[in-house]
Protein backbone atom coordinates (compact mmCIF):
# COMPACT_ATOMS: atom_id res chain seq x y z
CA UNK A 1 0.00 0.00 0.00
CA UNK A 2 2.73 2.35 1.12
CA UNK A 3 4.67 1.90 -2.28
CA UNK A 4 0.93 2.27 -4.07
CA UNK A 5 0.79 6.00 -2.23
CA UNK A 6 4.54 6.86 -2.97
CA UNK A 7 3.95 5.76 -6.77
CA UNK A 8 0.64 8.10 -6.81
CA UNK A 9 2.40 11.19 -5.70
CA UNK A 10 4.41 11.72 -9.50
CA UNK A 11 0.39 12.90 -10.75
CA UNK A 12 -1.04 15.80 -9.83
CA UNK A 13 -3.39 16.25 -6.91
CA UNK A 14 -6.64 16.14 -9.52
CA UNK A 15 -5.16 12.55 -11.41
CA UNK A 16 -4.04 11.43 -7.90
CA UNK A 17 -7.34 11.56 -6.70
CA UNK A 18 -8.75 10.14 -9.58
CA UNK A 19 -5.91 6.98 -9.59
CA UNK A 20 -6.71 6.18 -6.28
CA UNK A 21 -10.18 5.82 -6.29
CA UNK A 22 -9.71 3.25 -9.89
CA UNK A 23 -11.50 0.41 -7.85
CA UNK A 24 -8.93 -2.33 -9.50
CA UNK A 25 -5.96 -5.01 -8.64
CA UNK A 26 -3.21 -2.00 -8.95
CA UNK A 27 -0.29 -5.57 -9.52
CA UNK A 28 -2.34 -5.88 -12.65
CA UNK A 29 -2.00 -2.55 -13.66
CA UNK A 30 0.64 -2.07 -16.56
CA UNK A 31 0.03 1.27 -18.50
CA UNK A 32 -1.20 4.68 -17.35
CA UNK A 33 -1.46 6.92 -20.55
CA UNK A 34 -1.85 10.84 -20.22
CA UNK A 35 -2.67 13.09 -23.43
CA UNK A 36 -3.28 16.52 -23.64
CA UNK A 37 -7.36 17.08 -24.36
CA UNK A 38 -8.07 12.89 -24.40
CA UNK A 39 -9.20 10.99 -22.07
CA UNK A 40 -7.24 9.35 -19.19
CA UNK A 41 -6.07 6.02 -20.41
CA UNK A 42 -5.40 2.53 -18.87
CA UNK A 43 -3.74 -0.98 -19.62
CA UNK A 44 -4.35 -2.80 -16.92
CA UNK A 45 -4.80 -6.93 -17.33
CA UNK A 46 -3.67 -6.73 -20.90
CA UNK A 47 -7.16 -4.54 -21.80
CA UNK A 48 -7.59 -0.92 -22.22
CA UNK A 49 -9.47 1.06 -20.40
CA UNK A 50 -10.81 4.74 -19.57
CA UNK A 51 -10.92 6.36 -16.28
CA UNK A 52 -14.15 8.05 -14.90
CA UNK A 53 -13.83 11.19 -13.03
CA UNK A 54 -15.07 9.09 -10.25
CA UNK A 55 -12.27 6.64 -10.70
CA UNK A 56 -14.71 3.72 -12.57
CA UNK A 57 -13.07 2.42 -15.66
CA UNK A 58 -15.04 1.97 -18.43
CA UNK A 59 -14.49 0.64 -22.44
CA UNK A 60 -16.07 3.77 -23.57
CA UNK A 61 -13.52 6.36 -24.30
CA UNK A 62 -16.75 9.11 -24.73
CA UNK A 63 -16.96 8.64 -20.45
CA UNK A 64 -13.33 9.17 -19.72
CA UNK A 65 -11.83 11.77 -17.82
CA UNK A 66 -10.23 14.15 -20.55
CA UNK A 67 -6.65 15.12 -18.83
CA UNK A 68 -5.97 19.11 -18.96
CA UNK A 69 -2.63 20.38 -20.15
CA UNK A 70 -2.18 22.02 -16.97
CA UNK A 71 -2.17 17.98 -14.92
CA UNK A 72 0.23 16.95 -17.36
CA UNK A 73 2.16 19.60 -16.56
CA UNK A 74 1.83 19.56 -13.08
CA UNK A 75 2.88 15.76 -12.97
CA UNK A 76 5.90 15.90 -14.77
CA UNK A 77 7.13 18.58 -12.36
CA UNK A 78 6.43 15.78 -9.94
CA UNK A 79 7.97 12.73 -12.22
CA UNK A 80 11.05 15.02 -11.88
CA UNK A 81 10.18 16.34 -8.23
CA UNK A 82 11.16 19.67 -9.45
CA UNK A 83 14.06 19.12 -11.16
CA UNK A 84 13.64 18.49 -15.37
CA UNK A 85 17.04 19.43 -15.68
CA UNK A 86 18.78 16.78 -13.90
CA UNK A 87 16.74 14.19 -16.69
CA UNK A 88 18.27 15.82 -19.57
CA UNK A 89 19.78 13.00 -20.71
CA UNK A 90 16.99 10.07 -20.54
CA UNK A 91 14.29 13.06 -21.74
CA UNK A 92 16.56 12.79 -24.97
CA UNK A 93 16.15 9.50 -25.28
CA UNK A 94 12.17 9.85 -24.52
CA UNK A 95 11.91 8.32 -21.69
CA UNK A 96 13.04 8.28 -17.66
CA UNK A 97 12.50 5.78 -14.96
CA UNK A 98 11.48 6.62 -11.54
CA UNK A 99 11.94 5.37 -8.18
CA UNK A 100 10.29 1.63 -7.71
CA UNK A 101 11.88 1.18 -11.89
CA UNK A 102 8.94 2.44 -13.63
CA UNK A 103 9.32 3.46 -16.86
CA UNK A 104 7.89 7.11 -18.10
CA UNK A 105 8.01 7.22 -21.59
CA UNK A 106 6.92 10.84 -22.73
CA UNK A 107 6.03 12.75 -26.29
CA UNK A 108 6.04 16.24 -27.41
CA UNK A 109 7.67 19.17 -29.36
CA UNK A 110 11.60 17.58 -30.22
CA UNK A 111 14.28 20.58 -29.94
CA UNK A 112 16.80 19.79 -32.37
CA UNK A 113 20.53 20.94 -31.98
CA UNK A 114 22.17 20.49 -35.32
CA UNK A 115 21.12 16.81 -36.35
CA UNK A 116 20.91 15.77 -32.91
CA UNK A 117 17.95 16.06 -30.38
CA UNK A 118 18.71 18.56 -27.59
CA UNK A 119 15.76 18.18 -25.21
CA UNK A 120 11.54 17.59 -25.45
CA UNK A 121 9.73 20.75 -25.09
CA UNK A 122 5.75 20.90 -24.64
CA UNK A 123 5.59 17.65 -23.76
CA UNK A 124 1.86 16.58 -24.09
CA UNK A 125 1.87 12.60 -23.70
CA UNK A 126 3.08 10.62 -21.02
CA UNK A 127 3.07 6.75 -20.79
CA UNK A 128 3.63 5.61 -17.46
CA UNK A 129 4.52 1.45 -17.64
CA UNK A 130 4.74 0.32 -13.67
CA UNK A 131 6.74 -2.20 -13.02
CA UNK A 132 6.18 -4.92 -10.51
CA UNK A 133 7.79 -7.22 -8.91
CA UNK A 134 6.63 -10.45 -9.19
CA UNK A 135 8.07 -13.18 -6.24
CA UNK A 136 8.45 -16.56 -7.69
CA UNK A 137 7.69 -15.81 -11.54
CA UNK A 138 10.80 -17.40 -12.26
CA UNK A 139 10.19 -20.65 -10.31
CA UNK A 140 9.22 -22.21 -13.75
CA UNK A 141 12.69 -21.17 -15.61
CA UNK A 142 15.22 -21.31 -12.94
CA UNK A 143 15.52 -25.33 -13.03
CA UNK A 144 15.73 -25.09 -16.79
CA UNK A 145 18.87 -22.23 -16.33
CA UNK A 146 20.86 -24.64 -14.09
CA UNK A 147 23.07 -27.51 -15.06
CA UNK A 148 25.59 -29.89 -13.05
CA UNK A 149 25.08 -26.54 -10.01
CA UNK A 150 26.11 -24.06 -12.17
CA UNK A 151 23.97 -21.45 -13.70
CA UNK A 152 24.00 -21.39 -17.97
CA UNK A 153 24.58 -18.13 -20.00
CA UNK A 154 21.03 -17.13 -20.53
CA UNK A 155 19.40 -15.03 -23.61
CA UNK A 156 15.92 -14.00 -22.80
CA UNK A 157 14.04 -13.28 -26.05
CA UNK A 158 10.23 -11.65 -25.53
CA UNK A 159 8.51 -9.10 -27.56
CA UNK A 160 7.82 -5.79 -25.85
CA UNK A 161 5.01 -5.72 -22.57
CA UNK A 162 5.71 -9.48 -22.26
CA UNK A 163 7.66 -9.23 -18.96
CA UNK A 164 11.41 -10.25 -19.32
CA UNK A 165 12.38 -7.33 -16.78
CA UNK A 166 10.30 -8.97 -14.61
CA UNK A 167 11.40 -12.68 -15.04
CA UNK A 168 14.97 -11.22 -15.24
CA UNK A 169 14.52 -9.63 -11.66
CA UNK A 170 12.94 -12.74 -9.79
CA UNK A 171 15.62 -15.06 -11.52
CA UNK A 172 18.48 -12.76 -10.01
CA UNK A 173 17.07 -12.77 -6.87
CA UNK A 174 16.41 -16.66 -6.52
CA UNK A 175 19.88 -16.86 -8.33
CA UNK A 176 21.73 -14.54 -5.52
CA UNK A 177 19.54 -15.87 -2.22
CA UNK A 178 19.75 -19.51 -3.28
CA UNK A 179 16.85 -22.20 -3.21
CA UNK A 180 16.71 -25.38 -2.03
CA UNK A 181 18.52 -26.80 -5.31
CA UNK A 182 21.15 -24.50 -5.45
CA UNK A 183 23.22 -22.83 -3.08
CA UNK A 184 23.13 -18.93 -4.02
CA UNK A 185 26.35 -17.01 -5.79
CA UNK A 186 27.01 -12.95 -6.07
CA UNK A 187 25.58 -11.56 -8.89
CA UNK A 188 26.30 -8.35 -10.51
CA UNK A 189 23.88 -6.11 -11.97
CA UNK A 190 24.63 -3.36 -14.50
CA UNK A 191 20.85 -1.26 -14.26
CA UNK A 192 21.22 1.00 -16.84
CA UNK A 193 18.08 2.33 -17.13
CA UNK A 194 17.59 1.80 -13.62
CA UNK A 195 14.29 -0.58 -14.22
CA UNK A 196 15.87 -3.77 -12.95
CA UNK A 197 16.34 -2.69 -9.12
CA UNK A 198 14.62 0.34 -9.44
CA UNK A 199 17.22 2.51 -7.15
CA UNK A 200 17.22 5.42 -5.19
CA UNK A 201 19.71 6.95 -4.30
CA UNK A 202 22.04 4.07 -5.09
CA UNK A 203 19.87 1.66 -3.08
CA UNK A 204 17.87 -0.68 -4.80
CA UNK A 205 13.75 -0.87 -3.95
CA UNK A 206 12.78 -4.12 -5.48
CA UNK A 207 14.35 -7.17 -3.92
CA UNK A 208 17.25 -8.34 -5.85
CA UNK A 209 18.57 -10.87 -3.41
CA UNK A 210 21.46 -10.87 -0.53
CA UNK A 211 24.36 -11.71 -2.69
CA UNK A 212 23.72 -8.87 -5.32
CA UNK A 213 25.60 -5.45 -6.27
CA UNK A 214 24.27 -2.91 -8.43
CA UNK A 215 25.60 -0.57 -10.93
CA UNK A 216 22.77 1.71 -11.36
CA UNK A 217 22.78 3.95 -14.43
CA UNK A 218 25.67 2.70 -15.56
CA UNK A 219 26.06 1.54 -19.39
CA UNK A 220 26.24 -1.87 -19.87
CA UNK A 221 29.08 -2.52 -21.68
CA UNK A 222 31.52 -0.35 -19.05
CA UNK A 223 29.59 -1.72 -16.13
CA UNK A 224 30.21 -5.31 -16.95
CA UNK A 225 33.92 -5.00 -16.89
CA UNK A 226 33.77 -2.44 -13.89
CA UNK A 227 31.89 -5.83 -11.89
CA UNK A 228 33.84 -8.29 -13.27
CA UNK A 229 36.99 -5.96 -11.72
CA UNK A 230 35.37 -5.40 -8.71
CA UNK A 231 32.48 -7.11 -7.59
CA UNK A 232 33.56 -10.80 -8.03
CA UNK A 233 30.18 -11.94 -9.60
CA UNK A 234 29.84 -15.21 -10.43
CA UNK A 235 26.86 -14.14 -12.74
CA UNK A 236 25.91 -10.67 -14.25
CA UNK A 237 22.93 -9.74 -15.63
CA UNK A 238 22.08 -6.91 -18.03
CA UNK A 239 18.86 -6.23 -19.37
CA UNK A 240 18.16 -5.56 -23.35
CA UNK A 241 21.64 -6.23 -25.37
CA UNK A 242 21.37 -3.68 -27.92
CA UNK A 243 24.64 -2.80 -29.36
CA UNK A 244 28.12 -4.05 -30.69
CA UNK A 245 29.33 -2.43 -27.41
CA UNK A 246 27.39 -4.46 -25.34
CA UNK A 247 28.43 -8.09 -27.32
CA UNK A 248 32.20 -7.01 -27.43
CA UNK A 249 31.90 -6.57 -22.71
CA UNK A 250 29.92 -9.66 -23.51
CA UNK A 251 32.37 -11.74 -24.83
CA UNK A 252 35.11 -10.11 -22.45
CA UNK A 253 32.56 -11.33 -19.36
CA UNK A 254 32.33 -14.93 -20.68
CA UNK A 255 36.27 -14.85 -20.64
CA UNK A 256 36.73 -13.79 -17.25
CA UNK A 257 34.66 -16.72 -16.22
CA UNK A 258 31.26 -15.19 -15.26
CA UNK A 259 28.14 -16.93 -16.28
CA UNK A 260 25.60 -14.47 -18.33
CA UNK A 261 21.58 -13.19 -17.74
CA UNK A 262 20.49 -10.93 -20.03
CA UNK A 263 17.50 -10.17 -22.44
CA UNK A 264 16.72 -8.90 -26.18
CA UNK A 265 13.86 -7.90 -27.97
CA UNK A 266 12.23 -10.50 -30.44
CA UNK A 267 9.33 -12.72 -30.80
CA UNK A 268 11.29 -16.11 -31.41
CA UNK A 269 14.26 -18.27 -31.81
CA UNK A 270 14.13 -17.57 -35.62
CA UNK A 271 14.09 -14.02 -35.58
CA UNK A 272 17.32 -13.66 -33.01
CA UNK A 273 19.03 -15.82 -35.06
CA UNK A 274 19.00 -13.54 -37.65
CA UNK A 275 19.74 -10.88 -36.02
CA UNK A 276 23.11 -9.29 -36.92
CA UNK A 277 23.89 -8.01 -33.58
CA UNK A 278 23.33 -12.08 -32.16
CA UNK A 279 24.46 -13.70 -34.95
CA UNK A 280 28.22 -14.94 -33.56
CA UNK A 281 27.65 -15.28 -30.25
CA UNK A 282 24.77 -17.99 -30.98
CA UNK A 283 26.95 -19.35 -34.08
CA UNK A 284 29.24 -20.23 -31.67
CA UNK A 285 27.31 -21.53 -28.70
CA UNK A 286 27.40 -19.18 -26.42
CA UNK A 287 24.39 -18.74 -25.19
CA UNK A 288 24.00 -21.83 -23.41
CA UNK A 289 19.98 -21.40 -22.89
CA UNK A 290 17.08 -19.19 -24.84
CA UNK A 291 14.19 -18.38 -22.97
CA UNK A 292 11.03 -17.33 -25.33
CA UNK A 293 8.39 -15.56 -23.26
CA UNK A 294 5.09 -14.91 -24.68
CA UNK A 295 1.89 -12.70 -23.50
CA UNK A 296 -1.08 -14.90 -25.18
CA UNK A 297 -2.56 -15.85 -21.75
CA UNK A 298 -0.99 -13.69 -19.10
CA UNK A 299 2.36 -11.60 -18.85
CA UNK A 300 5.26 -13.55 -18.49
CA UNK A 301 4.22 -16.69 -20.19
CA UNK A 302 7.24 -19.33 -21.39
CA UNK A 303 6.61 -20.78 -24.41
CA UNK A 304 9.62 -22.57 -25.46
CA UNK A 305 13.77 -22.60 -23.69
CA UNK A 306 16.43 -24.05 -26.20
CA UNK A 307 19.51 -25.42 -25.23
CA UNK A 308 22.60 -24.29 -27.02
CA UNK A 309 22.01 -26.67 -30.01
CA UNK A 310 18.38 -25.10 -30.05
CA UNK A 311 16.74 -28.08 -29.27
CA UNK A 312 13.91 -27.52 -27.65
CA UNK A 313 14.12 -28.54 -23.54
CA UNK A 314 10.71 -27.06 -22.99
CA UNK A 315 7.58 -26.00 -25.00
CA UNK A 316 4.29 -25.13 -23.34
CA UNK A 317 1.58 -26.69 -25.01
CA UNK A 318 -0.99 -23.65 -24.62
CA UNK B 1 18.92 51.49 34.10
CA UNK B 2 22.64 51.82 33.02
CA UNK B 3 23.28 47.94 32.49
CA UNK B 4 19.96 47.96 30.90
CA UNK B 5 20.49 50.25 28.44
CA UNK B 6 23.98 49.42 27.74
CA UNK B 7 22.78 45.57 27.35
CA UNK B 8 19.97 47.22 24.47
CA UNK B 9 22.80 48.73 23.02
CA UNK B 10 24.79 45.34 22.49
CA UNK B 11 22.06 43.58 21.92
CA UNK B 12 20.95 45.82 19.00
CA UNK B 13 25.25 44.86 17.46
CA UNK B 14 24.94 41.71 18.37
CA UNK B 15 21.40 41.23 15.99
CA UNK B 16 23.44 42.90 13.30
CA UNK B 17 26.13 40.49 13.75
CA UNK B 18 23.98 37.67 13.55
CA UNK B 19 22.34 38.91 10.74
CA UNK B 20 25.99 38.80 8.74
CA UNK B 21 26.38 35.23 9.56
CA UNK B 22 23.59 34.17 8.61
CA UNK B 23 23.72 35.66 5.22
CA UNK B 24 27.98 34.09 5.18
CA UNK B 25 25.21 30.95 5.77
CA UNK B 26 23.23 30.89 2.98
CA UNK B 27 25.91 32.25 0.58
CA UNK B 28 27.60 28.78 1.44
CA UNK B 29 24.49 27.15 1.01
CA UNK B 30 24.20 28.44 -2.66
CA UNK B 31 28.15 27.74 -3.03
CA UNK B 32 27.13 24.06 -2.18
CA UNK B 33 24.26 24.20 -4.54
CA UNK B 34 25.79 25.66 -7.03
CA UNK B 35 28.71 22.30 -6.85
CA UNK B 36 25.72 20.13 -6.50
CA UNK B 37 24.82 21.19 -9.76
CA UNK B 38 28.07 21.72 -11.86
CA UNK B 39 29.74 18.76 -10.35
CA UNK B 40 26.37 15.61 -11.39
CA UNK B 41 23.43 17.71 -12.16
CA UNK B 42 21.78 16.65 -8.98
CA UNK B 43 17.82 17.03 -8.60
CA UNK B 44 17.13 19.63 -6.30
CA UNK B 45 15.85 17.53 -3.33
CA UNK B 46 18.81 15.34 -3.77
CA UNK B 47 21.19 18.27 -3.41
CA UNK B 48 19.13 19.64 -0.39
CA UNK B 49 19.32 16.98 1.79
CA UNK B 50 23.42 16.85 0.80
CA UNK B 51 23.88 20.51 1.70
CA UNK B 52 21.60 20.06 4.84
CA UNK B 53 24.05 17.91 6.31
CA UNK B 54 26.90 20.37 5.73
CA UNK B 55 24.94 23.41 7.03
CA UNK B 56 24.05 24.99 10.84
CA UNK B 57 21.33 25.28 12.84
CA UNK B 58 18.68 26.05 12.06
CA UNK B 59 19.09 26.26 7.90
CA UNK B 60 19.60 22.42 8.45
CA UNK B 61 16.44 21.89 9.81
CA UNK B 62 14.87 24.47 6.94
CA UNK B 63 16.57 22.25 4.27
CA UNK B 64 15.44 18.85 5.81
CA UNK B 65 11.59 20.18 6.12
CA UNK B 66 12.14 21.67 2.81
CA UNK B 67 13.16 18.14 1.56
CA UNK B 68 10.23 16.18 2.94
CA UNK B 69 7.44 19.15 1.48
CA UNK B 70 9.50 18.50 -1.99
CA UNK B 71 8.53 14.49 -1.59
CA UNK B 72 5.35 15.16 -0.51
CA UNK B 73 4.31 16.53 -3.62
CA UNK B 74 1.11 18.61 -2.43
CA UNK B 75 0.29 20.66 -4.92
CA UNK B 76 2.78 23.44 -3.57
CA UNK B 77 5.49 24.98 -5.86
CA UNK B 78 9.15 25.77 -4.83
CA UNK B 79 8.64 29.24 -3.15
CA UNK B 80 6.02 28.31 -1.22
CA UNK B 81 7.38 24.99 -0.12
CA UNK B 82 10.32 27.21 1.07
CA UNK B 83 8.13 30.35 2.53
CA UNK B 84 6.30 27.32 4.89
CA UNK B 85 9.55 25.85 6.01
CA UNK B 86 11.67 28.42 6.47
CA UNK B 87 10.05 31.58 7.57
CA UNK B 88 9.06 29.12 10.34
CA UNK B 89 12.33 27.30 11.60
CA UNK B 90 14.77 30.09 10.60
CA UNK B 91 12.86 32.51 13.04
CA UNK B 92 15.70 32.53 15.29
CA UNK B 93 18.43 33.12 12.44
CA UNK B 94 18.92 36.59 12.62
CA UNK B 95 17.49 37.24 9.03
CA UNK B 96 15.51 40.06 8.29
CA UNK B 97 11.90 39.15 7.33
CA UNK B 98 13.13 40.96 3.85
CA UNK B 99 16.11 38.15 3.73
CA UNK B 100 14.03 35.24 3.97
CA UNK B 101 11.48 36.74 1.55
CA UNK B 102 14.17 37.03 -0.84
CA UNK B 103 16.03 33.68 -0.56
CA UNK B 104 12.19 32.04 -0.66
CA UNK B 105 11.74 34.34 -4.04
CA UNK B 106 15.31 32.72 -5.49
CA UNK B 107 14.61 29.40 -4.31
CA UNK B 108 11.19 29.69 -6.34
CA UNK B 109 13.79 30.72 -9.62
CA UNK B 110 15.03 27.02 -9.39
CA UNK B 111 13.98 24.10 -11.80
CA UNK B 112 13.33 25.89 -14.56
CA UNK B 113 14.80 24.70 -17.86
CA UNK B 114 18.10 23.41 -18.37
CA UNK B 115 21.17 22.91 -16.07
CA UNK B 116 22.58 25.34 -17.42
CA UNK B 117 20.01 27.70 -16.38
CA UNK B 118 19.96 26.31 -12.69
CA UNK B 119 23.31 27.43 -12.62
CA UNK B 120 22.83 30.71 -13.82
CA UNK B 121 19.96 31.02 -11.43
CA UNK B 122 22.31 30.16 -8.55
CA UNK B 123 25.03 32.57 -9.68
CA UNK B 124 23.10 35.34 -9.99
CA UNK B 125 21.35 34.60 -6.29
CA UNK B 126 25.15 34.53 -5.28
CA UNK B 127 25.68 37.98 -6.32
CA UNK B 128 22.62 39.23 -4.65
CA UNK B 129 23.48 37.80 -1.35
CA UNK B 130 27.18 39.05 -2.12
CA UNK B 131 25.58 42.18 -2.34
CA UNK B 132 23.34 41.60 0.41
CA UNK B 133 26.48 40.41 2.56
CA UNK B 134 28.51 43.06 1.77
CA UNK B 135 25.97 45.80 2.89
CA UNK B 136 25.14 43.60 6.14
CA UNK B 137 29.16 43.66 7.02
CA UNK B 138 29.63 47.63 6.53
CA UNK B 139 26.20 48.71 9.02
CA UNK B 140 27.91 46.11 11.54
CA UNK B 141 30.81 48.06 11.05
CA UNK B 142 29.39 51.25 11.38
CA UNK B 143 26.61 50.89 13.33
CA UNK B 144 27.11 48.19 15.54
CA UNK B 145 29.83 50.61 17.88
CA UNK B 146 27.06 53.32 17.34
CA UNK B 147 24.70 51.38 19.32
CA UNK B 148 26.44 50.14 21.94
CA UNK B 149 27.68 54.30 22.83
CA UNK B 150 24.53 55.07 22.46
CA UNK B 151 23.50 52.48 24.62
CA UNK B 152 25.89 53.55 27.42
CA UNK B 153 25.34 57.08 27.14
CA UNK B 154 21.20 56.62 27.09
CA UNK B 155 21.42 55.19 30.19
CA UNK B 156 23.71 57.63 31.80
CA UNK B 157 21.48 60.18 30.23
CA UNK B 158 18.20 58.49 32.06
CA UNK B 159 20.14 57.85 35.19
CA UNK B 160 21.16 61.95 35.64
CA UNK B 161 17.85 62.92 34.85
CA UNK B 162 16.40 60.35 37.53
CA UNK B 163 18.89 61.29 39.90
Amino acid sequence: MQKKEEFLKIFSIKLRGVIRRMNIDFERLQEIRLRVDRPLMILWNGREFFVRPSGEITPDCEEGLLVEKKELMETMEYISNFSMYAYEDEIRQGFLTIQGGHRIGIAGKIVMEGDRIRSVKHISFINVRLSHQRMGCADQVLPYIIRENEICHTLIISPPKCGKTTLLRDLIRQISNGTPFYHGCTVGVVDERSEIGGSYLGVPQNDLGIRTDVLDCCPKAEGMMMLVRSMSPVVIAVDEIGDYRDINAIESVIHCGCKLLTTVHGSSMEEVQHKPLLQKLIRERVFERYVVLHNRQRIGQIREIFDERGTDIYKNAC
Amino acid sequence: MLGACTMLGFGKKSELQKRTEALAQLRSLFLMLRGELQHGGTPLAEAFGEISERVQPPFREGLQTAVLLMRQRDGKGLEEIFEECFMQTVKESGLYREDKKRFCRMMGRLGYLDLQMQVKTVELALEELEQEYTAAQEEYRSRGRLYCCMGVMCGLFLTVIFL
